[in-house]
Parts: structure tokens; C-alpha cells; sequence
């Protein structure tokens, strides 16, 4: 009896201490690329290369001295908040209309505003190109708005529509019987049962804009352009390690992004409900 | 619905705030350029001298000539760019689909100084500011000798006297750089490339060669030893041995490195402006600037070159210029010939 269970103790802990290697070995290999990148960053050196010897902040002097650099992230950070926003207000009045209707144009209509998600990026990009001209709109930051508010809704329509199909319809039944009106069933009752949708949704919104090469590469102006677009032009001339130092600031937004997500909501609140 | 509604006029409100946002412009004229260092001696050979002249003002947008032709193209009675400066593979579907205004020596009177066999790339339409040769990049150490010829490169690499890097399908100089190349080396026509693919196929059963699709590859394998040579622009290997590499070397092995022009071209329906600007890039001032700062050759014949950069430029004896026009006519063929044969 006891070696039975002194053989089970010693197979679960060897299955711990292998699951625990896997998952170590699989962190190390998803983070490693990103490390190097961070670690190029601050190299001395002209190259691309490793190991380095010293340690420099010239690759992020470069950063303010090439401006193309600063002024495209913050366009980006612009864009990437501004079409979180308008994908919220398209997004979330949708799911709400649609999400909990059974109707075949109800579902089609899901289908729909869900399929950017289905087409290649560069497809979508072209065609708007052309669409948005001819609609007068040319080659201007509303254009990239609304390019990138089309890629974005796909994210928060999914995340609000099924935190909203989780929440069950009994809450806001229970306020509109106690006599609040639609506007405040909305404020009060639905809104901060779905805020977590919204905010994950919005949150992956903003980082697929921030990451869009596809779309924004169609939109570009002399004053507006993102830093994926400015990033994919200097490495077809210029290959040094100032592109690792704008990728790691671009990490250290992100990053910070979700620290702040956390500090006011917290991280927890948008994967549990 | 009154909630719907709610929604739907604050998404209005929000789209007019950011119609109204949006940043036109405000430039007299709107030009194209590569980013990194291309775009800083853009700037400082052409457009800064071009605004100190004339008082306008030049706005740079950063990009590819596809994004720039396609912008064109869907708004071309008001084009977002007046003069485009790119790629010939860009030049050409620009004149393809009509985006163009032809340019004359009246309009443009630097034009009667540039090298009238580099005019005719533009059919016309625009003419090359420099161009740089495709030819072979290689360590100084590792290889002393480096091949004299394209032949001696490669018997070179099929005996496995050096490991080489070539251009894979899906890199800017593959048609022309090296199947248009080899097939004026070792016969064939461009209808059929077969002696050319012939002598890439014994390369690679040798083991001794590697594809490259980014230009980046190549300088990073040659620093890391991984390969000792490779086919490659002479303006970028000359620029990696200043900057990191010293121990680079380059030449044009007979009977010379195919030529790759950089093209500037005024937009039809763009600024007037556009003239005065195509005049500075054909000008030998502005020309001696930028290729001293790129090293790579001029098209104006009345440039001169530093010291340290004039024995690096590319001569005219030993670059090959062929016709991209025509070469772009066979394109989609060599590339299929080339994926079923060699598959890189």
C-alpha cells in the first residue's frame, strides 16, 4: 500500500516537474525573441549583432534625431485611440441589437460586421483606398480612421456579444420593471455588465491598430503616417539597431497600457465574469 | 431605439469632429522618398536646397511605389503626390497606367545633361537620378581572390571555393539582377531562361549557395561568416563596409553588374511646381550630392564624385543595362519556370 502510494507521489511530481519544464521551455521561447530585441537596443555598435560589448543609449538619441520616428508612433497612438473609440460606439449599439436576436438577418448581420476578421488585411486596405476616394475622402487621416475603425470592430463586437449573451436578460428585465427607462437600464445595469467586453475589446482594438502594416501602408500622408509603415521604409534602406530601440519603446507603451488597465480595472475583471 | 439613436448621432458627431481633424497638406508640393539615411540625403541634396530657392514648401511622404502608384491612381485628378522618386518596377506601372506627364528637355532643362541611354528607362516619362550595380558583395578575408567574371563565380561556388548568397524569387533584383543576367552570359533568351536557370541549378546541388529575400540577409550572414559572398547593390555594400563592416569588398565581375535605376517621375494632374523640382533632381549639383552621400552612380555626366566614393561608382562599361519593360513582359513566366525548378 505504501509503495502504491509513495509510486504516485514520485509519478505526480515527476508530471509536475515535467509540465513545469514545458511550460518554462515555451516562455523562454515565446520571450527570447523579445529580449533580443530589448537587448540589441541598447548595443554600441552600428550592427545588428550579438553578444555586444558596453552600453549605449545612441540607437534612442537616433529615435529623436530621425523625427519620421516619434512623429509616426504618436500618430499611431492617435489612430489607435481614436478608432478604439468610434469601434466602440459601432460595435457595442450592435451587439446589443443583435446579440441576443435569433433572426437569420440578425445572425447575417453578426457575420457581417464580424468578416474583416476573414479577409486579408492588404485586401481590405486596397479597396478602401479606392472606396474612400471616390467617396472625397482621398488619402487623409479620416481615411485611416475609418480604415482602421473597419478592422476594429470586429474585436469588440466579439468580446461585448458574448459577454453580453453571458449576462442573461433577467437584470435588465428586473430595472425595466422597477420602472427605469431604456436610457437607464443602459447606464446602470448594462453598461457595467458589459464593460468588460468593451474593454477587452478595446484593448485588443488599439493593439491591432498600433500593430497594422496592411491597411495603414495604403493611407499614408507626408504628415500622417504610422510607425509600422515608417518601420517597413527605413529597413528596406537601413538595417541598424535603432529599429530594435522605436520596437522596444512600442513594447513599453503596450506594456504600460495594460498596467494602466490594471491599476484602474483590473486585468482579472476582463477574462473572469 | 432611442438608445440606438443616441449612439448612432454621437458616432456622427465624433466622424465630423475627425473629418475636421484630419491634417491636410499644407504643402506647396508633395514628393516621394525610401526612409532611413535615403531619406536624409533626400532631403538634404533636393528638397532643402529645392525650398531654400524657390520659398515653397515640400512635404516628404515615406513609403513603397506601390502604395504610392495605388494612392495615385485612385485619386488621379487630385493625386496626393505631384513627383514620385522610386523603384523602375514602380516607374513602369506608373507609366502603364497613365499617372504620368511626359517631360521634355524644355521643361526640364538639367534633363539635357543626363546620360540620354539612363533617360530612356523613363520611355519619356521621367528620368533616373542615380542607379546602383547588382554585383557581388564579398569578404575581404575570406575570399583574397574574388572571381573576375559571372563564370569564374560560378565554377567558384560549384567547386566550393566560397559560400554564396543569391537573390531568391521573391527579392526586387532576381529577374533582372540575375536570370536577365545569366541569360545574356550564358544564352538563352528572355522567352527562355532555361541556360540561365541551368547554371543556378548547379549552384545550389553543390550545397555552396543560399537564397536571400530581404536585403538585410545578406550583410548579417557575411558578418557572421555564415556566407562569404554575395550578389548585391554596391551602394549598400559600400555603406555597410563604412558603417560595420570593413572588411567588405565589391566589383562588377565581367562583363559587368546589371544596373538598377532609381526613378523620378512628375504625376500627371500634380502641382506645376513639380517641374521646378524635376529640374533640381536632374541638376549635377543636386545629383552630386545625393550620390557621393549614397554612392551610387549619377545620371548626370557632370557630376563629380569625392575622392573616396569616385572609385567605387559603378562605370558604364561595366553595367549591363537592360530593358525592364521588357523584362517585366516575361515576369510572370520566369517566375513560375523559377519555382518549379528551383523553389526558393
Amino acid at each position: 500500500m505504501k509503495a502504491r502510494l509513495a509510486a504516485a507521489l514520485v509519478a505526480r511530481h515527476a508530471g509536475n516537474w515535467l509540465l513545469g519544464s514545458f511550460t518554462l521551455l515555451f516562455f523562454v521561447f515565446l520571450v527570447a525573441p523579445i529580449a533580443v530585441v530589448v537587448a540589441v537596443s541598447f548595443t554600441p555598435q552600428a550592427a545588428v549583432s550579438l553578444p555586444y560589448q558596453g552600453f549605449s543609449f545612441r540607437w534612442y538619441a537616433r529615435l529623436i534625431e530621425y523625427r519620421p520616428f516619434a512623429d509616426s508612433l504618436l500618430t499611431s497612438l492617435y489612430l489607435a485611440l481614436n478608432s478604439a473609440l468610434v469601434a466602440v460606439l459601432i460595435a457595442v449599439p450592435a451587439a446589443l441589437a443583435l446579440g441576443r436576436n435569433t433572426s437569420r438577418a440578425a445572425t447575417a448581420t453578426v457575420a457581417f460586421l464580424l468578416a474583416p476578421i476573414a479577409i486579408p488585411a492588404l485586401v481590405i486596405g486596397l479597396s478602401l483606398l479606392y472606396y474612400l476616394s471616390n467617396l472625397g475622402l482621398g488619402v487623409s487621416y479620416t481615411s485611416l480612421l475609418v480604415a482602421h475603425t473597419v478592422i476594429s470592430v470586429p474585436y469588440v463586437m466579439r468580446t461585448v456579444l458574448a459577454v453580453y449573451r453571458n449576462v442573461g436578460s433577467d437584470y435588465e428585465e428586473a430595472a425595466a420593471v422597477l420602472s427605469a427607462n431604456p436610457w437607464q437600464v443602459f447606464i446602470h445595469v448594462t453598461m457595467p455588465l458589459i464593460a468588460p467586453g468593451i474593454f477587452a475589446g478595446s484593448l485588443f482594438a488599439m493593439l491591432v491598430s498600433l500593430d497594422n502594416l496592411a491597411v495603414s501602408y495604403f493611407f499614408g500622408t507626408a504628415n500622417v503616417t504610422t510607425l509600422p509603415v515608417v518601420m517597413l521604409s527605413y529597413l528596406q534602406n537601413q538595417f541598424d539597431p535603432a529599429i530594435a530601440a522605436i520596437s522596444t519603446v512600442q513594447m513599453l507603451i503596450t506594456i504600460a497600457l495594460l498596467l494602466v488597465v490594471e491599476r484602474t480595472y483590473g486585468l482579472r475583471a476582463l477574462t473572469t465574469q | 431605439m432611442r438608445l440606438l439613436r443616441a449612439f448612432y448621432t454621437t458616432v456622427a458627431i465624433a466622424a465630423t469632429a475627425f473629418a475636421f481633424s484630419a491634417s491636410a497638406s499644407a504643402a506647396d508640393l508633395t514628393v516621394t522618398a525610401f526612409g532611413g539615411s535615403w531619406e536624409q540625403a533626400y532631403r538634404k541634396c533636393f528638397v532643402q536646397p529645392f525650398e531654400k530657392a524657390t520659398g515653397k514648401s515640400v512635404d516628404v511622404i515615406l513609403g513603397t511605389p506601390v502604395q504610392w502608384v495605388n494612392q495615385i491612381a485612385a485619386n488621379p485628378q487630385k493625386p496626393p503626390i505631384d513627383v514620385i522618386v522610386g523603384s523602375v518596377e514602380g516607374a513602369k506601372m506608373a507609366r502603364d497606367r497613365g499617372l504620368l506627364d511626359k517631360l521634355t528637355p524644355a521643361e526640364v532643362p538639367n534633363m539635357a545633361e543626363l546620360n540620354p541611354k539612363l533617360v530612356a528607362y523613363g520611355g519619356g516619362y521621367g528620368f533616373p537620378i542615380t542607379y546602383g550595380a547588382y554585383g557581388l558583395m564579398y569578404s575581404t578575408k575570406a575570399v583574397p581572390n574574388p572571381p573576375k567574371s559571372w563564370q569564374e563565380f560560378v565554377e567558384g561556388t560549384v567547386k566550393g571555393q566560397w559560400k554564396a548568397a543569391l537573390p531568391s524569387v521573391s527579392y526586387v533584383a532576381n529577374a533582372a539582377g540575375l536570370i536577365a543576367l545569366f541569360t545574356k552570359i550564358y544564352g538563352g533568351s528572355y522567352d527562355n531562361i532555361q541556360p540561365a536557370l541551368d547554371q543556378v541549378k548547379r549552384m545550389q546541388a553543390s550545397g555552396n549557395v543560399t537564397f536571400y529575400s530581404d536585403p538585410n540577409s545578406p550583410l548579417m550572414a557575411l558578418r557572421s561568416g555564415d556566407i562569404d559572398m554575395a550578389m548585391y547593390f554596391d551602394g549598400r555594400a559600400w555603406a555597410e563596409h563604412d558603417a560595420n563592416n570593413p572588411d567588405i569588398g565589391y566589383l562588377n565581375p565581367a562583363p559587368g553588374a546589371v544596373g538598377y535605376p532609381n526613378m523620378a517621375q512628375k504625376v500627371k494632374n500634380g502641382s506645376p511646381l513639380g517641374l521646378q523640382f524635376m529640374n533640381a533632381l536632374a541638376s549635377a549639383e543636386g545629383q552630386a550630392c545625393f550620390a557621393n552621400a549614397m554612392q551610387y552612380a549619377a545620371s548626370n555626366i557632370n557630376v563629380k564624385y569625392v575622392p573616396k566614393v569616385q572609385p567605387r561608382i559603378a562605370t558604364e562599361e561595366r553595367s549591363i543595362l537592360v530593358s525592364f519593360d521588357d523584362i517585366a513582359a516575361v515576369s510572370p513566366q520566369w517566375v513560375e519556370t523559377w519555382n518549379k525548378q528551383i523553389g526558393k
